[in-house]
Order: structure tokens, then C-alpha cells, then sequence
């Protein structure tokens, strides 16, 4: 399988441009040591046309390269948090629907609707209005509004699997349903999840990016949707401003769908290469 | 019992549990939001601790969990969803008012996406790995990686800052007294670049579900008989694979209209749009919770209301779907 997604050109280019990304991120403070919101330069140096300001700065003399390199931190550290809640979340839920019997899997399912029934965004925002704005309550947010999608599918995936003989040996052995469900039937629907990460991974950067766009983000970290929106009140005579840190958001998240398309291409036993 | 009306009973009693535990979570969320209303409504008017204890009474606020949930089950019941801090004015009269734009704006984004995504996806899946489908597939993979808002701001800074061709936000010229015909086509015009910023994200999803959909179809036995009988390629493309890989994309559609009425938050937000979405962010904004938890529950209300349509419509398309007694969920 490795060897396959190395040979499609979607997973090897959205796999290099997030390698960047990360680069981008862990090297921030060497680059460019320091706060990153603070006043250095002029204000509104258009980008290329100073070495050391190499993307320009923002009306208060802000480096635009600085806040894209530190938002790359806010926007991994985001979007990895929050898919790892989602995923450990919507898998136990979705298998203990799937595998519980009648009673417990209609409740977790009707609850699961329920999540799936407010539109996503206005559920994130209400949950970061009653927490505050803060990054804990921002991965909270997103986890709240993927994890039933996840479970739901999980819980295909499952029902599926414990009609198999290997169900009916574990029972026979005497295996507790907890131990089925957990041990052999929960791995053998992991493709079904690993196939859906990349979908959430990409949903988070886009709500994070939304959230701080409108304000709503932590306001201690500089992101990139935080950056976009400050540039919005200086769009007509400096468009640059908003332009730049909405195409890091772009190309991460492309990078990341690119990954998910090699990974399922590698998957697909028909495509030949 | 009639094979539709059935479905639709029992997708109607089915939501009822759904819209419960959304009730019961926020009633749960708004005792969990730091201050009561009262609280709220001192911070901008003032007023001594007597005047807010007068308020607590009067609101029953002063009263323990239980009584003050069946209080507001009970105001429920009378679509009284209480009084909004912002507006005062009822919450239930607020949404009602600003509900029709949102609807207008999805209904519009919704028709751009799907119609023009499936129809791209077509085009894409007819001709699996031809030069056009690589393309278009990478159009879909981009398109499905923008953030609706930077969308929104880039066309403005073409279509607006550039070539000042359309108006930059707003629902409608202001005070403009236009009536019948010209306002309808002052409100078209406004609403082109919203429209698109919130279409042709979705476009994407649509263009890249289709086509993956009509790859699968392309394998099928059936195909191969398609192609036994002697029919060309784009007959095959149209009447036998589209029509199969169609069905699924709908489901989607279901799916997606959460989504994109919580995507009308950003949207109406660029586009200073006085609709729903817009509501929904100043509630947050301004801490008027009985609003926020109004614009929540009619959110869910319309998603689910709109999810039974469709899928009634879609047993309308699919006979198969209905017969059976019991509808897996």
C-alpha cells in the first residue's frame, strides 16, 4: 500500500506540500524569532519588493510571513487535535451502536441525528459563545459537529462485520462482547475510518479558518483566518493582505484532499498502475 | 398504507425524538452559559440587584431546573421561544423575518452546486482518465478546498473593487423604493456574488461525488451489454451510467443542507446580508442567548423538515425504497 500511494501523483504532491506546511511550523521560530504580532516594518509594504519583508507587512506594520508561518502551527495544531477527538469519539460511539444490540444503538443513533440535524457551523458557534473563545473550545467545536458522521459510517461498518464467522468463533470461545467489539471487530472497520480522516481533517482547517475569520478564535494566537479578515478593512487598496493567508489555507487543505485521493486510490484494488 | 404517505409518516415520527434531544441540549447548553438572562439584559440597560430579582420572577428564573424546563417545554408548545435581547422583540417574529433571505440564497447556492456540479461530474465520469476529466477533477479538488469566505472576498475584489459590476454586499439597495419587477432584479443582482461564493464550494463536492459514482457504474455487467447492444459511448454515459450514479448524490444533498445553512453564517457575514446566518453570528457576538438558542433550533427544525421532503422525493425516484415495513436508519 505504501508502495502504491507513492506512485499516484495526488498523494505524493499532497504529501509535499504538507511536509512544507509542517516545515513551515516547526521552523517558525527560527526564522523569525519573536511575536509574531508585533509592529517591525511600515505598515502596508506590498509583498516582493523587500528582502527582508519578503510578503509585505499589514496596516500596523505587522510581517505577513511571520503570521503565515506561526498560523501554520494554530492551523496543525488545530486540525490534528480536533480530528483526533472526532476519530476516537465517532469509532467507540459508531462501534458500541453497532455492536450493543437494539435499545443502546437507537439511542446513540437518534443523538446522532440530533448533532447532525443543527447545521454545523451555527453548533460551533454556540459552543465557543457558552466556553469562550479559546483554542480548547475551537477543537471542541469542530469534534462536536463531525463526530455522528463518523460514528454513523462505523456503525455500518460494523453491523456489517459481526454477522462473519470470526464473530460467531469468539462467541463460541466465550469472549466477552466487549472484548468482539473492541478487539476484532473495530479493527477489521478501521480502513472504512482511515478513509474518512481526510475529509476531517480538511473540515477542521476550514471551520478553524472560518471561526477566526469571524472573530471567534482564540484571540491570544495569530491564524490565518484571523489574518484574511484584518486584511478585509484594507481590501480595496491593499488585496494582497487578504489574498496571501487565504492561499495558505487553500493549499493546505488541498494538500491534505490530495492525500485522502492517494490514499483511496492506493486502496482501489481495480485502478492499475 | 400507501407506499409515499408511509414513508413520510414514518420519517415524521421518526424526527420527533431527533428535535427532543436537540430541545433538551440546549436547554442543557443555555444552563450552562455563564449568567442568566438577566444578567444579559442588566449588562446593557443597568439596574440594582431589587430591579434584577423582579426580573428573575417575573421570567421564573428564580425557580429550580425542573419547573423552569416544563415552563419553557410549554412555551415551546405556543412557538414562544421568548424575547430576544438584541431586538426585544420575540425571538420566534425575529427568525421568521430573516429565514426567507437565507432560503433564497441556499435555494439559489444549492441550484448552482448541484445542477452545475453534476452536470461537470458527467461530463468528468463519461470519459474516465481522458485529458477533460483529469481537469475537471482537479477543478472539483480545488474548488472543494476554499474557504467559502476568501472566496467571497476574492469575488469582490474582482467583481466589485476591479470591474464594478456587482454591488458589493447588502440584500438590496437601500431605500431604493423599488417595486415588482426592478426590485427583484435589484435583489438578483446583490445576491450573484453570494451565491456563487457559497455555490461553487459545493460545486466541487458534487462534481467529485458524480464522477466517482459514474466510475464505479462504468464496471457494472449492465454496462457491458449497453455496449454489446451497439450503443455509443456518450448514450451509455447519459442513460445507463449517469442515471445509476445520480442516487447517491441526492442523498448528499440531504446531507449537505446543514452544512451549507450553517456555511450561509460566514456568507451573509461578507456579504453584510441580513439573513439567519448573519443572525446567528450577531446572537453569538451580542450574547443574546434566547436568540441563539431560537436560531439553533429552527436551524434543526428546517434541516429536518427539508431532509423528510427529500426523502420522500427520493422514494418518489426510487421504488424500491418504502416497500419494506421497517426503514433502517
Amino acid at each position: 500500500m505504501n508502495f502504491r500511494f507513492c506512485r499516484s501523483w495526488e498523494g505524493v504532491l499532497g504529501a509535499s506540500i504538507l511536509m512544507v506546511i509542517i516545515l513551515m511550523a516547526i521552523f517558525a521560530t527560527i526564522v523569525r524569532p519573536g511575536d509574531p504580532q508585533a509592529i517591525v516594518a511600515a505598515p502596508l509594504l506590498p509583498p516582493f519588493t523587500k528582502i527582508l519583508w519578503p510578503l509585505g507587512t499589514d496596516r500596523l506594520g505587522r510581517d505577513i510571513l511571520s503570521g503565515i508561518l506561526y498560523g501554520a502551527r494554530i492551523s496543525l495544531l488545530i486540525s490534528i487535535a480536533a480530528t483526533v477527538v472526532t476519530v476516537s469519539f465517532g469509532t467507540v460511539m459508531g462501534t458500541i451502536s453497532g455492536f450493543m444490540g437494539k435499545k443502546i444503538d437507537e439511542m446513540i443513533m437518534r443523538f446522532s441525528e440530533a448533532f447532525q440535524a443543527i447545521p454545523g457551523f451555527i453548533l460551533v458557534l454556540a459552543l465557543v459563545a457558552v466556553m469562550g473563545s479559546s483554542i480548547f473550545s475551537t477543537i471542541i467545536g469542530i469534534s462536536a459537529t463531525s463526530w455522528a458522521g463518523l460514528a454513523r459510517i462505523v456503525r455500518a461498518e460494523i453491523l456489517s462485520l459481526r454477522e462473519r464467522e470470526f464473530v460467531a468463533a469468539d462467541r463460541a470461545i466465550g469472549m466477552r462482547p466487549f472484548d468482539i467489539a473492541f478487539r476484532d471487530v473495530l479493527p477489521n472497520a478501521l480502513p472504512a475510518v482511515f478513509s474518512m480522516t481526510s475529509v476531517i481533517v480538511a473540515n477542521a482547517i476550514l471551520i478553524e479558518a472560518a471561526l477566526s475569520f469571524l472573530g471567534l478564535s482564540d484571540p491570544n494566537y495569530i491564524s490565518w483566518g484571523k489574518m484574511v479578515a484584518e486584511g478585509r478593512t484594507v481590501i480595496r487598496s491593499a488585496p494582497y493582505l487578504s489574498i496571501i493567508p487565504g492561499v495558505a489555507i487553500v493549499l493546505m487543505v488541498l494538500a491534505v484532499n490530495l492525500i485522502g485521493e492517494g490514499i483511496i486510490e492506493a486502496l482501489n484494488p481495480h485502478k492499475k498502475f | 398504507m400507501k407506499r409515499l404517505p408511509g414513508l413520510f409518516l414514518r420519517r415524521f415520527v421518526s424526527a420527533i425524538p431527533v428535535i427532543l434531544i436537540v430541545i433538551v441540549a440546549l436547554y442543557v447548553l443555555m444552563e450552562l452559559a455563564p449568567g442568566d438572562a438577566v444578567d444579559t439584559y442588566l449588562a446593557s440597560s443597568g439596574g440594582d440587584s431589587e430591579f434584577a430579582a423582579n426580573f428573575r420572577r417575573l421570567w421564573g428564573l428564580d425557580q429550580g431546573a425542573a419547573p423552569r424546563f416544563f415552563a419553557y417545554l410549554g412555551r415551546l408548545a405556543t412557538l414562544d421561544l421568548g424575547q430576544s435581547l438584541i431586538f426585544s422583540r420575540p425571538v420566534f417574529d425575529v427568525i421568521l423575518e430573516r429565514l426567507p433571505t437565507t432560503l433564497l440564497l441556499m435555494g439559489a447556492s444549492i441550484f448552482v452546486a448541484f445542477g452545475l456540479g453534476t452536470t461537470l461530474g458527467l461530463l468528468a465520469g463519461s470519459k474516465p482518465y481522458s485529458p477533460g476529466d483529469r481537469v475537471l477533477s482537479l477543478l472539483g479538488l480545488l474548488l472543494y478546498a476554499v474557504p467559502s469566505f476568501w472566496l467571497g472576498l476574492i469575488l469582490i475584489i474582482i467583481f466589485s473593487v476591479w470591474l464594478n459590476i456587482v454591488p458589493v454586499g447588502g440584500f438590496e439597495t437601500i431605500a431604493s423604493d423599488k417595486k415588482g419587477l426592478e426590485r427583484i432584479q435589484d435583489i438578483a443582482w446583490h445576491l450573484v456574488l453570494p451565491v456563487l461564493s457559497l455555490g461553487l464550494i459545493y460545486l466541487g463536492l458534487y462534481l467529485r461525488l458524480m464522477r466517482s459514482g459514474m466510475v464505479e457504474v462504468w464496471r457494472l455487467d449492465f454496462i457491458r451489454t449497453a455496449w454489446a447492444k451497439g450503443l455509443t459511448q456518450n448514450r451509455i454515459a447519459i442513460n445507463h451510467v449517469a442515471r445509476n450514479a445520480l442516487l447517491p448524490v441526492i442523498t448528499v444533498l440531504g446531507l449537505q443542507l446543514g452544512s451549507m445553512l450553517g456555511g450561509s453564517v460566514v456568507i451573509e457575514s461578507v456579504f453584510a446580508i441580513p439573513g439567519f446566518g448573519r443572525l446567528a453570528y450577531e446572537a453569538v457576538i451580542q450574547r443574546d442567548f434566547p436568540l441563539l438558542i431560537g436560531v439553533i433550533l429552527i436551524g434543526a427544525a428546517t434541516v429536518t423538515v427539508i431532509n423528510i421532503v427529500i426523502d420522500v422525493a427520493y422514494g418518489w425516484l426510487d421504488p424500491r425504497i418504502g416497500t419494506q415495513q421497517k426503514v433502517k436508519t
